[in-house]
């Protein structure tokens, strides 16, 4: 008899619980699905996405000890199904540009630094998959080698080993040159 | 890119450094509420409901105090600095121009993108008074190159014979079939 107040106060209370338990690490989840998609908009819809798809799932939410670790592994899987598995997909994307700005002279450092991070952004989309996952979780997101395992599904050595690999193989990107000077004439 | 730099990154740790330090394109203060309202949407009209009421979000963002840059939109800075060479590979070859004047600059522009574009084409359009160091009698120079999401810098060598009223340098940026027009006065110069 009147259960319809009950369950409506039941449905509101759930999703405030739900709300509760995952809101600290919304913004952890964008940060990670950020350095994946390198997009803000393919960022927010993948973080969208899974919380979307966690929402009747409180119960397992309730019961995981290290929730962030796990909703950014929940994050890695789908970002694997929805965008990985679909990067040879023709749909075109629109862009935008803003107006210019101005700025004076004294900048060298900060152009010097958009180089840096334009060499390393280079440097890790050369990295296979595997590899600049790892980076992108360990060395980007600050992530352990043990939470980087669980996210990726691998073990802890494996971990460790593509790490060294991978700045042994980012150094010699970035030594070797891989954006030189270039002469226009 | 100073060699120094290149020579720093050699390290471990300035490599994890510079790693840890790359930039992102943070969210604004209401991101999480938003993100948890278009989450509630998507699942169905029986869970449109009451994030605005929820106490925890609202005090959590007080607590935290959370600041944070925003950009909606690539936006470009416009740099000019001399004697800076540009990192900007692929420029279309073309035939050697001997330079005849003395001033070279590099003029700088730095692209916000807020996503990765992958064989994106840039083409610069310059005014009658300045010219490409080393293509002197051309006034467009094209060619494709990968933008990255962020911060994004191309330098280009040029000439100006009239300081004071140097014009107008279009870039016009092309990816996957759409196109954006920039356009920088070099009054400042």
């Amino acid at each position: 008899m009147y259960t319809w107040p009950k369950a409506l106060f039941h449905k509101r209370s759930s999703q405030e619980h739900f709300s509760g338990l995952v809101y600290p690490y919304i913004r952890t989840m964008y940060r990670m699905a950020y350095r994946w998609t390198g997009s803000r908009v393919d960022a927010e819809d993948l973080v969208q996405d899974v919380l979307s798809g966690l929402l009747n799932k409180v119960s397992i939410l309730e019961k995981t000890e290290r929730l962030g670790p796990w909703l950014v592994k929940v994050l890695y899987h789908r970002y694997v199904d929805l965008y990985r598995r679909q990067c040879a997909s023709p749909i075109d994307e629109s862009f935008d540009l803003q107006d210019v700005e101005s700025c004076s002279d004294g900048r060298s450092e900060h152009c010097s630094n958009l180089d840096l991070e334009r060499l390393l952004n280079r440097a890790l989309l050369m990295l296979g998959p595997g590899w600049r996952d790892v980076v992108l979780l360990h060395d980007v997101e600050g992530y352990t080698a043990s939470e980087v395992a669980e996210i990726l599904d691998i073990n802890v050595g494996t971990v460790k080993s593509r790490l060294h690999r991978a700045h042994k193989k980012l150094k010699k990107i970035i030594t070797e040159g891989t954006i030189g000077e270039v002469h226009p004439c | 890119m100073p060699e120094r730099e290149f020579v720093n990154l050699l390290s471990d740790d300035e490599l994890r450094r510079q790693l840890r330090a790359l930039p992102l394109d943070e969210p604004d203060n209401g991101f999480e509420i938003r993100l948890l309202r278009r989450a509630l949407q998507q699942r169905g009209p029986e869970f449109r409901a009451e994030i605005s009421g929820l106490k925890i979000v609202g005090d959590s963002l007080v607590r935290l105090g959370l600041v944070a840059l925003i950009f909606l939109t690539m936006s470009t800075v416009f740099v000019l600095l001399p004697g800076i060479k540009s990192p900007v590979a692929n420029y279309t070859a073309q035939e050697p121009v001997p330079s005849r004047l003395s001033e070279v600059r590099s003029v700088h522009f730095v692209l916000h993108s807020k996503q990765q574009m992958l064989g994106a084409i840039i083409r610069i359009v310059l005014p009658d008074n300045v010219s490409f160091d080393g293509y002197e009698h051309r006034r467009v120079l094209q060619w494709e190159t990968d933008i990255f999401a962020g911060r994004n810098r191309l330098s280009l060598p040029v000439k100006i014979s009239n300081e004071k009223a140097a014009g107008e340098i279009l870039v016009e940026v092309k990816y996957r079939g759409s196109s954006k027009l920039l356009r920088q006065n070099l009054t400042k110069l």
